[in-house]
């Protein structure tokens, strides 16, 4: 019993500093997100040009990853809006699981879509490769 | 309720923001990516995405998004340091900052889609 009670602030815990964690991540990639996207100022050329930078598998795969990072924030902080207003309190293992799963099946399904739309991480590692995908 | 600390902090009303943003966040994050890592058949460039940024409902859509996640994201960075600093003039310094920040990213946000005009 104290076993799994200290199992369970552990999992709590390790929820709120990785909702924290996941937090900062957002935050620097928005700022640079704004930055980067300025140069449609530029106009034509200048976005073009910098947008040339990241059109390649790895930046569309760490694109894949950051979606991760966006739902998990997403799903650990509607479970966290949860607990705060006291939504099934005595439930809150329950509650983990179900954001647990959500935040995975969300993922799985966006990032299939990422991964194999033209335009998308395999049609750019096919492009990279000299294969004919997209 | 270690989630409580801006509760603490005396704002009640911040606390509520906070979570009425992210849910606001959440619906036009979604729709952002889905949009335009899914529903966009090509590589990101600008003859793809000028047609729609040169629209009023965009600009209006894209200015709130902004705002909305500016918000979210440098007050949650500020409940977080709120744990760490505790020096008062070292608090008003990261204040500042936070601030400062905020208002660049604002400005230059704004100074991207308000003006655009498309194909050029």
């Amino acid at each position: 019993m104290r076993a799994l009670q200290r199992y369970r602030i552990h999992l709590g815990t390790a929820a709120w500093i990785l909702h924290r964690l996941s937090g900062l991540a957002l935050i620097m990639y928005m700022l640079l997100h704004i930055w980067v996207i300025h140069h449609l100022i530029g106009g034509r050329e200048s976005f073009d040009r910098t947008m040339e930078f990241f059109n390649n598998p790895l930046f569309k795969a760490l694109e894949i990853g950051l979606v991760g990072v966006i739902l998990y924030h997403l799903w650990n902080g509607l479970r966290v809006t949860l607990v705060d207003i006291g939504v099934a309190v005595e439930r809150q293992k329950q509650v983990f699981g179900a954001a647990v799963i959500l935040w995975l099946a969300s993922w799985g399904v966006i990032a299939y879509a990422m991964l194999t739309r033209v335009g998308g991480l395999l049609s750019a590692m096919a492009r990279l490769g000299g294969g004919g995908l997209s | 309720m270690m989630y409580r600390e801006n509760v603490r902090s005396g704002g009640a009303v911040l606390w509520l923001f906070q979570r009425v943003t992210g849910l606001y966040l959440a619906f036009v994050l979604f729709a952002h990516v889905w949009l335009l890592h899914y529903l966009l058949r090509e590589d990101l460039n600008f003859a793809a995405v000028a047609d729609r940024l040169a629209t009023p409902l965009w600009k209006t859509i894209d200015i709130s998004f902004l705002v909305v996640a500016l918000f979210h994201g440098l007050y949650g960075l500020w409940v977080v340091l709120e744990d760490y600093i505790h020096w008062g003039w070292a608090r008003i310094i990261l204040y500042s900052a936070i601030s400062i920040v905020a208002i660049i990213a604002l400005v230059l946000g704004i100074l991207t889609i308000l003006p655009f005009q498309g194909g050029l």
